[in-house]
């Protein structure tokens, strides 16, 4: 059955094409529309796996822009029980410039070097060339390495921020968008260049000895600083931004599906083009023994088979489309074996069912209206 | 005694039934046909004949009365069982050939049995046909590069493939010239009297006659001539 199946796909390869491109076109739209997804997902919960502990804010602050947050709460706050770091923070962004370009902006993270100087839980803490800050250095910035390399400038080198000369004294290694275009310096190097007030910071990063402690710490916080500080922890936000990630989820499996439902109408149209024209070989083929069954067996199988190659190209393609999204516009995407699947599986459905409806059509035609004439 | 191998009971086919224009394309036939006969079913355009056929192959079904093939009633059969008996014990040749286009000779005479598997001996065997009628070199041409008489030759392969008891051939020579024509019937004869396959062609072209042993004429969708013809 198969070689008939082969011969009939090959003797009208203009028709197999266009069954095909329809396929190629649904599986490489979702292939490529969902790895973004994943990619983007991936990305997010590896941005949230980077804020580990609580935050504080000022209470009603709406974002951490605006927020300013006493730094005499440190000391207060390293004294409760659970605590292993209390950490200021100065997050904001800046323009900056070296000796050869000028970016409009950068997120400026403004820390304290003594109380960070063992902690290792985000990126910026995490110096891969050169060393961590220290607080008696003046006008030094770690960088991260993206940054290093837009810039053009090496460990040692110069960079303009506020109007100040700045020296990089480390690099840190980040993939992720939100770190990978990064300065860390001071707290008071961010102050200015924020017009924070002296011993103000926007936040201060409250991080437990034992994770489980976390929420017996938020708890403790919230109470004890009602209306002065206010607690957030990233699972909170992580909660909004993994429901806004399941929507983007359903939304790019909704707009492949629909690129799913054309293929499938492309298959459809193209097969019952196909059957239409060779109504009164099925009707030979009656003649001379087939049965009902057989014919429609091989229009499904033709379908599936066109299916199958343009899945196979289809999955090349959408991989190809992701691997350029990534390459072009840092678009994060991840391919995974069970995607292929899925878009294998995707492609089969759209074969057994481009291929139900003409099947069922062929087996309609008379051996005799097939053999008179 | 020679055993009866198509027999039919009142056999009618009817169309458009109770309406002003009905057409009793067949009307209460009785036939008898036994094996190894060569018969010719001639009459007018319209009188019946290849609706008479298409009952006997199983291609159509009665309005009403009986057709019995090799002891078997296939009149009530559904469509699989239909498809069955045409591929075990009937052989079709048509007026166009009808040959697949686009799969080879040789394939087109190994098709019918493609669903139910191709054994090699299958295979073996209608390459043994198609140089049995002449076509040793045309086996894995497609039909668009065999000429008329070529393309009716490996329907006729077609037709043999199963060993069928009956070869069934619709005006088999009606689309040959003369002497093509003459060569198929010529065939069509051997096979007969060879194989002792029984024949029932149908055709409008008198010239056919002096090759078979019976003609049975139809007018009106009825039986008005029944003869055997001298050898």
């Amino acid at each position: 059955m198969i070689k008939i199946v082969l011969k009939n796909l090959l003797r009208n390869k203009r028709r197999s094409l266009l069954t095909l491109i329809g396929v190629i076109v649904g599986v490489a739209g979702i292939v490529s529309l969902v790895s973004i997804s994943f990619g983007v997902a991936e990305n997010v919960s590896e941005i949230l796996d980077s804020f580990q502990g609580i935050y504080l804010m000022e209470a009603g602050a709406v974002d951490d822009q605006y927020s300013r947050v006493d730094v005499s709460y440190v000391d207060e706050l390293q004294k409760l029980q659970g605590v292993k770091y209390t950490l200021p923070q100065i997050f904001t962004t800046t323009p900056i410039k070296s000796s050869k370009v000028r970016i409009p902006v950068v997120v400026l993270i403004g820390l304290d070097p003594e109380l960070s100087k063992d902690y290792e839980g985000a990126v910026y803490y995490q110096v891969s060339n050169g060393r961590k800050l220290k607080s008696t250095d003046k006008n030094s910035v770690v960088i991260s390495e993206n940054l290093r390399k837009q810039i053009g400038q090496q460990i040692g080198g110069q960079i303009v921020l506020n109007n100040e000369n700045y020296r990089i004294i480390g690099t840190f290694e980040s993939d992720l968008p939100l770190f990978d275009m990064m300065v860390a310096t001071t707290l008071d190097v961010a102050r200015k260049a924020a017009s924070i007030d002296e011993n103000m910071v926007t936040m201060i990063n409250l991080v437990p000895e034992n994770p489980d402690d976390q929420d017996r710490l938020k708890e403790i916080v919230s109470i004890r600083y009602k209306g002065e500080l206010q607690a957030m922890d990233m699972q909170e936000s992580s909660g909004i931004i993994t429901s806004f990630i399941g929507n983007l989820k359903i939304a790019l499996w909704a707009i492949s599906g629909i690129a799913g439902v054309v293929g499938g109408i492309v298959v459809t149209n193209t097969m019952l083009m196909s059957v239409m024209e060779r109504m009164k070989e099925f009707g030979i083929l009656k003649a001379i023994g087939w049965q009902n069954s057989h014919i429609i067996q091989m229009i499904i199988t033709e379908s599936i088979v066109l299916s199958l190659i343009g899945g196979v190209i289809g999955v090349g393609f959408g991989m190809g489309i992701s691997a350029f999204a990534t390459y072009y516009s840092n678009v994060p995407t991840v391919v995974t074996i069970d995607l292929i699947i899925q878009a294998m599986l995707f492609a089969l459905v759209m074969g057994i069912v481009g291929g139900i409806y003409p099947a069922m059509k062929s087996a309609k035609m008379s051996p005799v209206e097939a053999t008179v004439g | 005694m020679k055993k009866e191998i198509i027999v039919t009971k009142k056999l009618s086919k009817y169309y458009n039934i109770g309406q002003t224009n009905e057409v009793k394309a067949n009307d209460e036939i009785d036939l008898i046909i036994k094996e190894g006969e060569f018969v010719a079913i001639i009459g007018s355009s319209g009188s019946g004949k290849s609706t008479l056929l298409h009952m006997l192959g199983c291609l159509d079904t009665p309005t009403s009365g009986q057709v019995i093939l090799a002891d078997e009633d296939v009149s009530k059969m559904d469509n699989n069982e239909l498809a069955k008996v045409r591929l075990k014990k009937i052989g079709f040749v048509f007026q166009t050939f009808n040959l697949i286009p686009g799969i080879s000779a040789l394939e087109n005479v190994t098709l019918a049995l493609m669903p139910y598997g191709l054994s090699k001996g299958k295979e073996e065997d209608a390459i043994k046909f198609l140089k049995e009628l002449g076509l040793g070199k045309r086996i894995n041409h497609y039909p668009s590069r065999l000429s008329g008489g070529e393309k009716q030759r490996v329907a006729i392969a077609r037709a043999l493939i199963n060993n069928p008891k009956i070869i069934l051939a619709d005006e088999p020579t009606g689309q040959l010239d003369s002497k093509t024509g003459k060569e198929i019937i010529t065939l069509l004869r051997t096979l007969n009297k060879e194989k002792k396959i029984t024949i029932i062609l149908v055709t409008h072209d008198e010239l056919l006659l002096p090759y078979v042993k019976r003609i049975i004429r139809l007018k009106d969708g009825k039986i008005i001539e029944d003869t055997k013809n001298e050898e």
